[in-house]
């Protein structure tokens, strides 16, 4: 059984870079969204499970292209080290700040032209954007079924059968393959590869794309204006003095007023 | 007519002496094979450091009593044609062994000891009943050792043949045994006594793949089957009687953590015994056992006979990293290294600013720097830890060398010292060689450092990683304070606090950095000393990486260690390690102690006591 | 920019209407799920509303969707964020070939361009972009507050295209308390401050109120073992960054704080006035707990109305 998984090289929000007031993209480092690393886990552990191929999907999203191009490649290699066979890497001017309509269709583009492949496995969202978007519309996009977060898997003969992990409640799911499904962080403990592993994983193929190795050509609809870093910076306002009932107050006032509270 | 007593004392003799060659025999052919050079020189040096190993435990007298005692019984028999008609010789060979003979009684009521401790530990780790039957023989036949040795020394006070063939009987059942069990330790513990502890196993160097001398792929970091152990290794497998210094001194197996380094050890033995050095040692040992140990060195330390149980667990928990066999807080500390490249998991960028603003400067601002300042995880990111740097900072403006430091500034990263002993040798080596390239960049000669983890790293692996490293000083704080101090640089003033020291088992038992703490609190208040002490320390609990994840356990070992060190009455615990002071506080806080001890940095000490 | 707004929803989602009214001289359509007052509807302004009243899966109201905006030639959808819809909203989306701007905070239509300011980057940064032509907006529904603008609402029954490939197998309801605390947007946090195990119902009651998970420092979790590891926040433990963070009888070690450090808002109440916690928190309570959070609970308990 041959599976697709969908790794996003994702901006490492833990280490955002700022400067004059704006995040600076360029300079914050990537990272594997961490929700992809469950995802490949679980390519890896269904490839054990029934044989066949784990194919890693990638699209750089952020520049620059050049500079870019060495981190994405050092961080596709932890991924082939988890266990997967090979990675491709589409970069391209074209998709740096794309919606997600856009990459989206390149990923289906690349899946087809793998030509067979049963299973399509996404993390349930990525830790920069958290929209979670891509794997139900790589799914739409390729006309085949999603189930999404997804915390249980198991294939069942030409089935996926697989526990979603909803609000209120587990569901329980089948669906025929192919099939795109995408998993939370409790499906799996991603194992983490050692240097060597990783070392060893420069033997594996890395395939770098361009929009015109694809044949594609695609038009932006978004265009992203700027971007202003949250500020952490403590109020430090401490309410020593007044009766037990008074700092209650103090408190609760200071709550609505930051907005954290709605009075009914 | 030939007399038959004295036929049966010619013809016991002879299998004495048969007995005795035996033994001596064995000596020679498995310290041959032992690889260890056999000389004058190490043999004297080896003898040299079974004397001193009096000073270093009870056990250490115990086992020198034994080593002794055999010797001498064999010497006593060697001799007896010559001098068994002599009644004053009996004398003086009794009053000879007496002292021995002491050491025999107390080294055997040792045994009963650990007897009944191991009954209890095979019960609380649920060893099989095989390895109980087999531990309690072993364990039985060398109380029989002690005791029959004993009885051979003791006998000699009585003269005439009937005496002397019934001392010769028991001779040689001892002699037998001592060739069959007591040969491999002692050979073991001649070929490790000097083996350091934090000399580890190095199984590749990353420089030989990162150079294509070696394929990756090709290299294996853990120990899959024990006959990838290293020859030390295996010898020290094969040395262990069962003794249980090593169970008695563990904090892992005081905190009843499922691990106690005798019966890992053993079970390791029995494994190659049975099934030979092909197995799989993973099918004897749980991953919680070997992620217990703090690697804190006591067994090693503590063992009479030389045996290498924090090389093998560190083997064994290389081999659950290459298999992935890791949770997710031990895969964050991992992917936080690689991330942030630091273990706290926090933007490494601007982990020195803080330090800006008390006037110290990079090693960019100030390339003129005579001391690169180690800053390390702690120190960099934990409010408490930095408390501890700024009070060292302070000292070093009192003495105006606030210009002789520097730090790396945003190029400080993680020492690699968690990585090591979680089991990950390869980016331990890699962020080795990224530091050491650093060092290099900017002409470090020497270092000083909160932390006797990166201070043991720096000094001891660095070194092994490459050689470059022997070239650079590294200094933990409290060195170069006592040398501030005994220069008459610092002027420290004597006030009335009752102080108790914890010291870490990376400085004081790895590296033997004892004295210096001992120094500058003598100079400042009284000291009082907790049982367990200098080399002979009790862990706090955060060694070997255990601060970033967790074990079942009993108790907390640092809620143990608290314990210990308030005992002592004193009104100050002093710490010199940020994992050590971060640990018994908060013990102390979650005792509810608080109030009566503070746990405080040999650096905030010295400032609070400074006299200008 | 062409016409229409369409907000989709229950009845409970009516907040986005006020999203909605950002779009001045636009129709506002609803496409309301389940039962719901039509009235109230058309009280705030929206002129239309297509009710769906048969519970379909995602795949099938994603097909609704698409058919139901190419109908309408809607150029702005409105939808409120849960697993349902993040899974069904991208699926229409990519088939409408239009861009999905999740956790908006504001919307601007600038002459033909729409500028829309969303949270993003792990909730680290606001950032603001550009779009032309057909968008999709996804938002938390309680942010926005609607003004009322009474019309007459018509209704319209809508047939859903019911596409059968996912199977449900069995549901079965989850128990409570297995909620990711990493996920949550509000957090009580206890810690040694608690004298006895039973004592935390008073964090559990405010918690309630409040709609909180409740989170712990290490001792609670690792050392006494009141709650269960999945609770505790810190070095070792989550690491969590909620809307509001109240940290009640912790002092704030560094091992702690390192878990809950990008919280937005943080509280913390504290007898010890000298609590290190006090130093990193926006505000604090210097009170005893066991007499404060009765009160700050009744307190909250009015003014919410839970």
């Amino acid at each position: 059984m041959d599976v697709v998984v969908l790794v996003k090289l994702a901006l490492d929000t833990g280490q955002l870079r700022v400067s004059e007031g704006k995040v600076d993209v360029e300079s914050t480092p990537l990272k594997v969204s961490d929700i992809d690393r469950n995802a490949v886990e679980e390519a890896v552990r269904v490839r054990e499970r029934v044989g066949g191929l784990v194919h890693v999907v990638s699209i750089l999203k952020y520049g620059p292209i050049q500079r870019r191009l060495q981190e994405a490649e050092g961080l596709l290699r932890e991924v082939l080290a988890m266990g997967a066979d090979d990675a491709y890497l589409v970069a391209d001017e074209a998709l740096i700040g794309s919606d997600q309509s856009v990459t989206a269709k390149v990923i289906a583009s690349i899946i087809r032209r793998l030509g067979k492949y049963d299973l399509v496995i996404a993390g349930e969202a990525t830790v920069d954007g958290y929209t979670g978007q891509v794997g139900p519309r790589v799914a739409a996009e390729l006309g085949i079924p999603v189930v999404t977060y997804v915390r249980e898997l198991r294939i069942e003969g030409s089935r996926v059968v697989a526990k979603r992990d909803l609000e209120d409640a587990v569901q329980t799911v089948e669906t025929p393959l192919p099939a795109l499904v995408t998993v939370t962080r409790e499906i799996n403990t991603p194992r983490i590869p050692t240097l060597l592993q990783i070392r060893a994983a420069v033997r594996k193929p890395i395939g770098k794309l361009t929009l015109a190795d694809l044949g594609l050509t695609l038009k932006p609809t978004i265009k992203v204006e700027s971007a202003v870093p949250m500020q952490v910076k403590r109020r430090g306002v401490v309410i020593r003095e007044g009766t037990v009932d008074e700092k209650a107050d103090r408190l609760v006032q200071a709550l609505i007023q930051e907005g954290l509270l709605t009075p009914r | 007519m030939i007399n038959q007593g004295l036929l049966l004392a010619y013809i016991l003799y002879a299998a004495n002496v048969g007995l005795i060659v035996l033994i001596i025999t064995r000596l020679v052919k498995e310290a041959l094979g032992s690889g260890a050079p056999i000389s004058v020189n190490r043999f004297t040096r080896f003898i040299t450091h079974e004397v001193k190993s009096i000073r270093k435990s009870v056990v250490g007298a115990m086992h020198l009593a034994i080593l002794g005692a055999v010797s001498l019984s064999i010497l006593y028999t060697l001799i007896y044609p010559w001098v068994y008609r002599s009644q004053l010789a009996h004398y003086i060979m009794f009053g000879v062994a007496s002292p021995l003979i002491v050491g025999l009684i107390g080294a055997f009521a040792w045994r009963v000891q650990v007897l009944a401790r191991s009954l209890r530990v095979h019960g609380k780790l649920n060893v099989s009943g095989e390895f109980r039957g087999r531990s309690i023989r072993l364990q039985g036949v060398l109380m029989g050792v002690i005791a029959l040795t004993a009885t051979t020394l003791a006998t000699s006070i009585l003269p005439g043949l009937l005496y002397l063939n019934v001392k010769l009987t028991v001779a040689a059942v001892d002699y037998m045994l001592v060739a069959i069990f007591y040969v491999r330790p002692e050979v073991n513990l001649y070929a490790d006594f000097d083996r350091a502890l934090h000399d580890i196993r190095m199984p590749f160097n990353i420089k030989d793949v990162i150079e294509g001398r070696v394929d990756a792929s090709q290299v294996s970091m853990g120990v899959s089957r024990l006959s990838e152990l290293d020859r030390y290794e295996t010898l020290s497998l094969d040395a262990c009687v069962e003794i249980g210094a090593c169970e008695e001194s563990c904090p892992a197996t005081v905190a009843g953590r499922p691990l106690s380094p005798r019966v890992l050890v053993r079970k390791l033995a029995m494994l190659k015994g049975t099934t030979g050095p092909g197995s799989n040692p993973l099918d004897v040992v749980s991953d919680d056992e070997l992620w217990a140990c703090t690697t804190c060195g006591a067994c090693t330390y503590n063992c009479p006979v030389g045996v290498r149980h924090v090389d093998i667990i560190i083997d064994l928990r290389r081999r659950l990293v290459e298999l992935g066999r890791l949770d997710q807080k031990k895969s964050n500390l991992l992917l936080n290294l690689s991330q942030y490249g630091n273990t706290m998991g926090t933007p490494n960028y601007g982990r020195h600013e803080w330090l800006r603003e008390l006037g110290v400067k990079t090693v960019e601002e100030n390339p003129n720097f005579q001391y690169l300042l180690w800053v390390g995880c702690m120190g960099s990111f934990d409010s408490r830890a930095r408390e501890i740097v700024k009070a060292l900072i302070e000292v070093l403006r009192e003495a105006g060398l606030l210009d002789e430091i520097a730090v790396l500034g945003d190029e400080e990263t993680c020492c690699g010292d968690p990585a090591r002993r979680l089991g990950e040798e390869g980016r331990f080596q890699e962020i080795a060689l990224r530091n050491i390239e650093l060092f290099r960049k900017y002409g470090v000669r020497r270092i000083i450092t909160i932390c006797p983890h990166g201070y043991n790293t720096f000094k001891n692996d660095y070194a092994k990683v490459d050689p470059w490293m022997r070239g650079v000083e590294v200094y933990h704080h409290v060195e170069f304070l006592r040398g501030l101090v005994e220069k008459g640089v610092v002027k420290v003033s004597m006030g009335n606090i009752v102080f108790t020291i914890h010291d870490p088992c990376y400085l004081a038992r790895y590296n033997g950095v004892v004295e210096p703490q001992r120094v500058l609190i003598s100079r400042i208040g009284k000291l009082r000393e907790v049982r367990y002490h200098g080399a002979q320390t009790f862990c706090c609990g955060a060694g070997g990486a255990n601060y970033w994840y967790d074990v079942p356990e009993e108790r907390r070992i640092s809620h143990i260690r608290l314990g210990q060190l308030m005992e002592t009455g004193a009104q100050a615990i002093v710490t010199l390690c940020p994992f050590c002071n971060a640990m018994l506080n908060d013990a102390a806080r979650v005792k509810g102690v608080e109030g009566k001890v503070k746990v405080i940095d040999i650096a905030e000490v010295i400032r609070a006591h400074l006299r200008s | 920019m062409a016409m229409g707004v369409l907000v989709v929803g229950s009845i409970g989602d009516i907040g986005l209407v006020g999203l909605a009214q950002r779009f001045r001289g636009q129709d506002v359509h609803y496409l309301l799920t389940g039962q719901g007052d039509v009235v109230q509807l058309g009280r705030y302004g929206v002129s239309r509303v297509y009710q769906l009243t048969t519970g379909i899966d995602e795949y099938s109201f994603s097909e609704t969707l698409t058919d139901l905006v190419n109908r309408g030639s809607y150029s702005i959808i409105i939808t409120p964020v849960n697993r349902f819809y993040r899974t069904a909203v991208p699926m229409a989306a990519q088939r409408l070939s239009a861009p999905l701007l999740t956790d908006v905070i504001d919307v601007k239509p600038i002459d033909n361009e729409l500028e829309v300011v969303l949270n993003s980057f792990g909730n680290r940064a606001q950032v603001t972009v550009k779009v032309t032509g057909r968008v999709l907006l996804m938002a938390p529904p309680a942010r926005f507050k609607p003004s009322e603008n009474p019309v007459n609402a018509s209704i319209e029954p809508l047939q859903p295209r019911v596409v059968n490939v996912v199977k449900v197998v069995s549901t079965e309801g989850k128990a409570k308390g297995g909620v990711r605390i990493e996920d949550a947007e509000l957090i009580v946090a206890v810690g040694r401050g608690f004298r006895r195990r039973e004592d935390l119902k008073l964090a559990f009651e405010l918690a309630e109120v409040l709609g909180a998970e409740v989170g712990c420092s290490r001792p609670i979790a690792a050392d006494l073992k009141w709650l269960s590891e999945d609770h505790w926040i810190g070095l070792s433990g989550r690491r969590v960054r909620p809307r509001l963070y109240i940290a009640i009888g912790i002092s704030g070690q560094p091992q702690h704080l390192a878990g809950m450090m990008e919280s937005r808002t943080v509280v913390v109440i504290n007898n010890d006035p000298n609590a290190p916690f006090f130093r990193n928190c926006d505000y604090g309570v210097v009170e005893d707990l066991y007499s404060f959070i009765p009160v700050l609970t009744r307190r909250l308990r009015d003014i919410l109305k839970r």
